[in-house]
């Protein structure tokens, strides 16, 4: 058995081909397909017993007391992700002085609080203004204008003399919700985004409603230079006092550059509960959460530098096919 | 810093050197490691974060019997420093003018600069963005030019003397070019078109109009938003990009374009002619980079690799490489006969405008950080409402 073991572990020149690559040179199909399949058998179970051996040294390390071996992390795409050389270190005192003075800074400063235009496109329909509704809700500091038909270079003029910072417009296709371009006033930057998934509040099972209180935020997994710029302009849309008795919470989480959008209420109860093996209740907080709603997901289109200018304005970054090289490549 | 790839690459070449500005007020120096350009990395940073002084403008003259390197940045508040890339230091600076920083809606920004050696000394044309075009003599006050380069210890000043000042546009100036050989300036506005002034006289020597009407009787409003004399015409042939996308060829002898050309789908930024006069690389907001054969009348030849605008582009004087800046805040340089991306550095700021130096000693890389503040400003003549946006 021991020496069995030992020939196992001795380093062998190891087939890297799969189970296909093996067996596509087989003309004749018949013989290819039980080739196939007898490789396939034997590779699931050298894989089988391989665990097996894994999950035995660590019960006998458990046991002796020593330190079980490290477990396996599998591979994902975040963390096989291929940088690009963007993502921002901590205390990068360029970057950080360029923060303090670009578009946002006043926002971070809080010598400007939020104030958001919510339009649509010009033919909305019932959907929009139930979605719409929503969105007021969970913006407290957005006021909702008709289009009527009006230029979006006119909205911006107009809403930038009225003290707003920012533009929301969504756009619909048909009967579904697919765009939102985002204008932070009075000097941009401008981001479209592409929406999808929207599910509405009131579409969600055990849904809440919300209240009037300012909502907290969570951004999650914005790294790279210009996913902090997208960062900091979702989160120029919200307060940055959050009344924490309202326990409610807006969440942009980017995972491979999608962002999600959530918005959930919580709340920390103490519960009493019988614990196994023990004959009284003990008493323990738990946390939960109710959804409020809407629910949708971004992908960033373009990020335009100035307000909105389509034909003559630059961008900082325009989505190019060519760009979509590796699966391992991410923007944001 | 080992350098990659070192063995694929002629050792014959000399390393790299660009100079970069940016929107925060940086000037940075690029250079190659050894001979190899994919070893591309940023050695130096002068100035300091303030974005009211972000540079707008840079031009880089080589080092001559006449004086040592020099370069000159034209800033956002309408400042123009004249420094050395080697050492940082400011040999000479030229605040805005105080009719300018007052009109705040003509722009005091600096559009663009030209630096040109005569015997008499140097040459400094600015234009602003509210269209003031300014001439500058500058002359060296050290006895000997030569010292700091020599030596490498403390570099002479450089004095300038406003020589000539004129309205040059009254609509918003988006580009110029000066042609100090031939003595003419090519100021391209939003509003007007293109039009060329003689330096010695400060008159408007001519006046171009746009392009014909197409077939429905259309034609695009001017707007020249980048211009470049073609060199060795000595001044008559010049290559303007329009804000409509359009990149025109203009003889001084007709006032219509000899070519009015389709070019991508943006405002062009950038043109660099290429020498032998018949070819015209030129950039765009959208970050296409294409050159333009005035025989074929064609856009040819995408450089791939930048991912928003590009603002600026430089051709190398010797070898085929084409060096871009942009939005996406890298720095690019292509192979422009194979169209390869050799080496893409990313420099963490809105990059302004790219020149490839001519260094007369290569850099040593910097490790440790480097200090913000060793280029020295005139902070004395700021206005208040300047020192504020600093305290921010």
């Amino acid at each position: 058995m021991l020496g069995k073991r030992k020939r196992d572990v001795e380093p062998q020149v190891v087939d890297t081909r799969s189970v296909g690559e093996k067996t596509s040179h087989i003309a004749n199909k018949l013989v290819r397909a039980r080739e196939y399949a007898k490789l396939k058998t034997k590779k699931k179970k050298a894989k089988r017993t391989e665990r097996a051996r894994r999950e035995k040294e660590t019960l006998k390390a458990e046991e002796l007391g020593l330190e079980p071996p490290p477990k396996r992390v599998p591979k994902t795409l975040e963390n096989t992700r291929e940088l690009d050389g963007t993502v921002v270190q901590a205390e990068d005192d360029e970057i950080e002085a360029d923060e303090a003075q670009d578009e946002y800074a006043g926002y971070f400063e809080s010598t400007v609080a939020p104030k958001v235009l919510l339009t649509t496109c010009y033919k909305p329909t019932k959907l929009m203004y139930r979605f719409l509704a929503e969105m007021l809700e969970t913006l407290p500091c957005a006021y909702y204008y008709k289009r009527q038909g009006f230029a979006l270079k006119k909205i911006v003029k107009y809403a930038s003399n009225r003290g707003f910072t920012d533009i929301m417009v969504f756009n619909q296709r048909g009967k579904e919700l697919d765009g939102l371009l985002m204008i932070h006033l009075p000097d941009g930057p401008t981001a479209h985004f592409r929406l999808s998934n929207l599910i509405l509040g009131e579409d969600i099972k055990g849904h809440g409603r919300a209240t009037t209180h300012k909502p907290e935020l969570v951004l999650n997994n914005f790294g790279t230079r210009l996913g902090r710029r997208v960062g900091r302009m979702f989160a120029s849309l919200f307060s940055q006092d959050p009344a924490f008795r309202g326990r409610r919470v807006v969440t942009f989480h980017n995972q491979r550059d999608f962002v999600f959008f959530r918005h959930h209420r919580y709340i920390f109860e103490e519960k009493e509960k019988k614990q196994p093996g023990k004959k009284e209740k003990e008493t323990k907080v738990e946390s939960r959460l109710q959804e409020l709603g809407p629910r949708f997901t971004l992908k960033l289109m373009s990020l335009q530098h100035g307000t909105f200018d389509s034909k003559s304005g630059e961008f900082e970054w325009v989505h190019k096919p060519q760009m979509d090289t590796s699966r391992r490549k991410f923007f944001l | 810093m080992p350098a990659m790839g070192v063995t694929d690459a002629d050792p014959s070449i000399a390393p790299l050197s660009l100079v970069t500005t940016d929107e925060l007020g940086f000037l940075k120096v690029a250079q190659t490691g050894g001979s190899a350009i994919g070893s591309l990395q940023c050695v130096r940073r002068w100035g300091r974060a303030d974005k009211s002084r972000g540079i707008r403008s840079l031009v880089i003259k080589p080092a001559s019997d006449t004086g040592p390197e020099l370069a000159a940045v034209g800033r956002s508040n309408g400042d123009i420093d004249s420094l050395s890339c080697q050492h940082g230091t400011v040999h000479g600076s030229i605040s805005a003018q105080p009719c300018d920083r007052a009109d705040r809606d003509a722009g005091a920004a600096v559009a663009g600069l030209s630096l040109w050696s005569t015997e008499g000394g140097l040459r400094l044309m600015s234009c602003t963005e509210g269209g003031q075009a300014r001439l500058y003599e500058g002359t060296w006050m050290q006895s000997s030019p030569e010292a700091p380069e020599a030596s490498g210890t403390e570099p002479s000043s450089c004095e300038w003397k406003q020589a000539a000042a004129w309205q040059a546009a009254k609509v918003p100036v988006c580009c110029m070019a000066a042609d100090g050989g031939t003595g003419v300036m090519a100021v391209g506005c939003k509003g007007s078109e293109l039009s060329i002034w003689n330096i010695k006289t400060q008159q408007k020597a001519y006046q171009a109009k746009g392009a014909k009407p197409n077939k429905l009787g259309l034609m695009d409003m001017p707007w020249n938003s980048a211009v470049a004399f073609t060199p060795g015409a000595g001044g008559r042939l010049l290559f303007v990009g329009t804000g409509y996308h359009k990149l025109r060829l203009y003889d001084v002898a007709q006032a219509r374009p000899l070519l009015n050309v389709e070019f991508g789908e943006g405002r062009l930024t950038s043109l660099a002619p290429c020498p032998d006069g018949e070819m015209c690389w030129a950039a765009d907001s959208t970050g296409r980079i294409q050159v333009l054969d005035a025989r074929t009348k064609k856009p040819q030849s995408s450089l791939m690799g930048h991912g928003g605008a590009v603002r600026s582009i430089s051709l190398h004087p010797s070898r085929p490489l084409l060096a871009s800046v942009g939005l996406d805040r890298h720095l690019c340089i292509h192979d422009i006969r194979t169209r390869e991306c050799l080496a893409k550095l990313y420099l963490k700021q809105i990059l302004t405008a790219v020149e490839f130096w001519d260094t007369p000693r290569p850099l040593v890389p910097q490790h440790s950080k480097p200090v913000p503040n060793d280029l020295p400003e005139a902070r004395a003549e700021l206005p208040s409402s300047q020192a504020k946006s600093q305290r921010t």
